[in-house]
């Protein structure tokens, strides 16, 4: 067992007995992970439980400690809570959100089979390192629509361009640092072909 | 498939993104990425950085989710133990509780009033000229990160804007709209689309327009999320939204669900029960007589222990509440406190809360003149059940010291524990004491645990502590040992000849004491009327 699996396993054990520090690092070393797994899996529609569901996660995870196996990497475990409750969540919402939309079904499907592997990598993690380097122009036109909030028409208004001329700069951004994070996850694709 | 079979395919993805995608462009779509794997592939990595993307840019900031999680852990265990079932806990059993009366809120606690509104201004509607957020205009005192705030000035994110008693603040957003808020208000962008509001009231404008990123305001009870209108949030012991034009959706801290609240609505988050319906309230003293020389006991038990003013010349009543010890005096029952002690006799665990304003002290330099005595049961300065005091005999004149009696102690409820930080001068807050029945204790300043170490004597250094310090320590021992002559005493205590000595001067807005050790949850709703502000001129009736 490595280092960092024996770390946490004494965390859980810490946990399990009462321990509530030792749980919320729990929460602290797992969070930006499952947050990433369950933003991958939610589209815009659902976009604003991906939160919502993580804490739901953690919440289940705590109070069913006492039926975690010694041993095994907590990570896994967790993410098969988040995924009952993220099929309970779409079962509950599909009918409201997106009804007919095949196209959203098509992509929602395609990125389910490209993310069905199981692996612990933190994509918000490698996210946020290939944010550093961009290209600082490019770097302030993806933070100020996804950080800021600005709309494609503030950024046009903001840089002297069209809208649509900022939408291809932002997905010109976005395929960028789609090969920065498969290399940073040396094969746990987001590259175009990659398998999961 | 061709060059520019590619590029339309990416140009017809990104008005799928922005909505801009007709109907028949959207079939395009569909069989262009049915047909070509490799461009299926480009198109799915896009939509899931940007799915990434969204999430890094709207969600919590980490160790907020962190705390929210440890919020809502907390709020499940307290609305468990409130009901008496405790199915699959996997943590060790605490000491049996006391028989609680059924509830049907989850959370006890006290109704802490004081949010102070600021009814937004005559509908200014700033349009979307910049894209900082910046000052509009300021009256008053108002700070951003501890700099005087002014016309113009930016808003960084991450920057802490408080509004003092009296002023007015009115910020331009960068994510549209505006937001204003006066009067003892504290509120922190934590990104350009979320703020964090602990306590006061925000007048709320937001820009109608698709957002990439919902407009949120956090507060300690849960979340408002804009979906387009005109608003406002007013923090105090709870969160209460009202929406003036539009819809905004609120969740609970504890809860799982989302709901609307609609134009005319008012929904109320983290509503708690008064501090008098915690169970296990023995005396609670409100000083809201304004008058007289009796401060009534308000916990509603028979007989109630009414405390006397020895001196009415040295007291000042506040017309909001409150009683102002300008001169040495004592409040003390006119009977021993049979009903506290018998009480925590029984259960072994204590709770006091006083929320107080402390005066500079006088006689300062005299290290003799310390520990100044808050609260407590005492016969002596030498003997004692309970005492909460500030000061320690030759330390520091701010600490927070706290003296249990038990079997293991001597008379005089030493070795003790004492804050390592202290106290504000001329501040209002709220200082809480819990030992429960396995002597572990915990100390409390507005809400928020503070480090304590045990002291052991005062002499031989001028403090000689028994530990190091940590969020709780052990006065282990049972209370049992509590003598049954005592008195309960406010603002001194008596020497041997019946004289007040170590007199405590400040003011005096509300004391309590609960056989039983609260809980981190209940503690944190007990927060003063107004929050915690840093400047201390907070509303006191004058």
């Amino acid at each position: 067992m490595t280092q960092v699996a024996h770390d946490e396993q004494d965390l859980v054990v810490r946990a399990a007995e009462g321990e509530r520090a030792a749980f919320d690092e729990l929460v602290r070393c797992h969070q930006s992970a499952l947050r990433g797994w369950l933003a991958l899996r939610l589209n815009r529609h659902h976009r604003a439980a991906v939160d919502d569901l993580a804490q739901d996660s953690f919440l289940i995870a705590y109070q069913r400690l006492a039926d975690f196996e010694p041993g095994r990497p907590f990570g896994p475990w967790l993410r098969g809570i988040a995924h009952n409750l993220l099929r309970a969540h779409l079962r509950r919402n599909r009918p409201q959100l997106h009804a007919g939309d095949s196209l959203q079904d098509l992509f929602d499907g395609l990125v389910v089979q490209r993310v069905e592997d199981e692996d612990q990598v933190d994509r918000i993690a490698h996210l946020r390192r290939c944010l550093e380097r961009l290209h600082a122009a490019t770097a302030a036109v993806v933070r100020g629509h996804y950080f800021e909030g600005l709309s494609l028409e503030d950024l046009a208004r903001r840089s002297d361009r069209t809208a649509s001329a900022i939408g291809m700069a932002l997905m010109r951004a976005r395929r960028r640092l789609a090969a920065c994070i498969a290399a940073q996850g040396k094969g746990s694709a987001l590259v175009g072909g990659g398998g999961a | 498939m061709s060059d520019d079979i590619r590029e339309q395919a990416r140009e017809l993805k990104r008005r799928w993104d922005d909505g801009s995608i007709t109907p028949a462009e959207r079939e395009r779509l569909q069989e262009l990425v049915v047909a070509d794997e490799a461009l299926a592939d480009e198109l799915v990595d896009d939509l899931m950085v940007d799915r990434l993307l969204r999430q890094a840019g709207a969600g919590a900031d980490d160790e907020a989710f962190v705390q929210e999680v440890a919020t809502r852990i907390d709020a499940q265990r307290t609305a468990t133990d409130r009901s008496g079932s405790r199915p699959g806990h996997p943590h060790r059993r605490r000491p049996t509780p006391r028989p609680t009366p059924s509830r049907n809120r989850p959370w006890p606690g006290i109704l802490a009033a004081c949010a102070v509104v600021l009814l937004g201004a005559a509908g200014l509607w700033l349009a979307l000229a910049e894209t900082t957020t910046s000052v509009v205009s300021v009256t008053g005192t108002a700070t951003i990160d501890g700099a005087l705030a002014d016309q113009g000035m930016v808003v960084p994110a991450g920057a802490e804007v408080a509004v003092d008693t009296g002023a007015s603040v009115a910020l331009r957003l960068a994510a549209g709209g505006r937001v204003q808020a006066d009067q003892a208000t504290i509120f922190r962008f934590e990104r350009a689309t979320t703020l964090r509001c602990t306590t006061g009231r925000l007048d709320c404008l937001i820009d109608h327009r698709a957002r990439a990123v919902p407009f949120e305001i956090v507060t300690p009870h849960g979340r408002v999320r804009v979906i387009g209108t005109r608003f406002t949030v007013e923090v105090g012991a709870s969160t209460v939204v009202s929406v003036e034009e539009g819809v905004v959706t609120v969740r609970e801290s504890i809860a799982e669900d989302w709901r609307r609240v609609t134009a005319g609505e008012r929904a109320v988050l983290g509503q708690v029960a008064a501090l008098a319906d915690l169970p296990g309230l023995l005396v609670h003293y409100d000083f809201s007589a304004g008058a007289g020389s009796v401060v009534h006991d308000r916990a509603g038990r028979s007989p109630a222990l009414d405390l006397t003013i020895t001196d009415g010349d040295a007291v000042r009543w506040l017309p909001g509440g409150g009683l102002e010890l300008l001169a040495p005096t004592l409040l003390t029952s006119q009977q021993p406190a049979q009903t506290v002690i018998a009480a925590c006799r029984t259960s072994d665990a204590v709770t006091i809360l006083a929320e107080v304003r402390p005066a500079p002290p006088m006689d300062a330099d005299d290290p003799l003149s310390f520990p100044r005595r808050i609260v407590g049961i005492s016969g002596s300065t030498k003997r004692r059940d309970l005492t909460l005091g500030q000061g320690l005999y030759h330390g520091d004149p701010a600490l927070i010291e706290v003296r249990v009696r038990t079997d293991l102690s001597d008379e005089n409820g030493r070795p003790s524990i004492a804050s390592t930080e202290g106290v504000v001068i001329d501040r209002r807050q709220v200082i809480i004491f819990t030992r429960d029945a396995d002597g572990r204790c915990r100390l409390y300043f507005d809400g928020r645990p503070v480090a304590i170490r045990q002291v052991l004597a005062y002499d031989d250094p001028p403090v000689a502590w028994g530990s190091s310090a940590a969020s709780d320590q052990m006065l282990p021992g049972s209370l049992d040992d509590w003598a049954a002559d005592m008195p309960l005493l406010l603002g001194a205590e008596l020497d041997a000849s019946g004289e007040p000595k170590r007199p405590w001067q400040g003011t005096l807005y509300r004391v309590a004491i609960w056989d039983r050790a609260l809980e981190p949850a209940e503690v944190a709703q007990l927060q003063r009327p107004g929050g915690s502000h840093a400047t201390g001129h907070d509303v006191d009736g004058e």
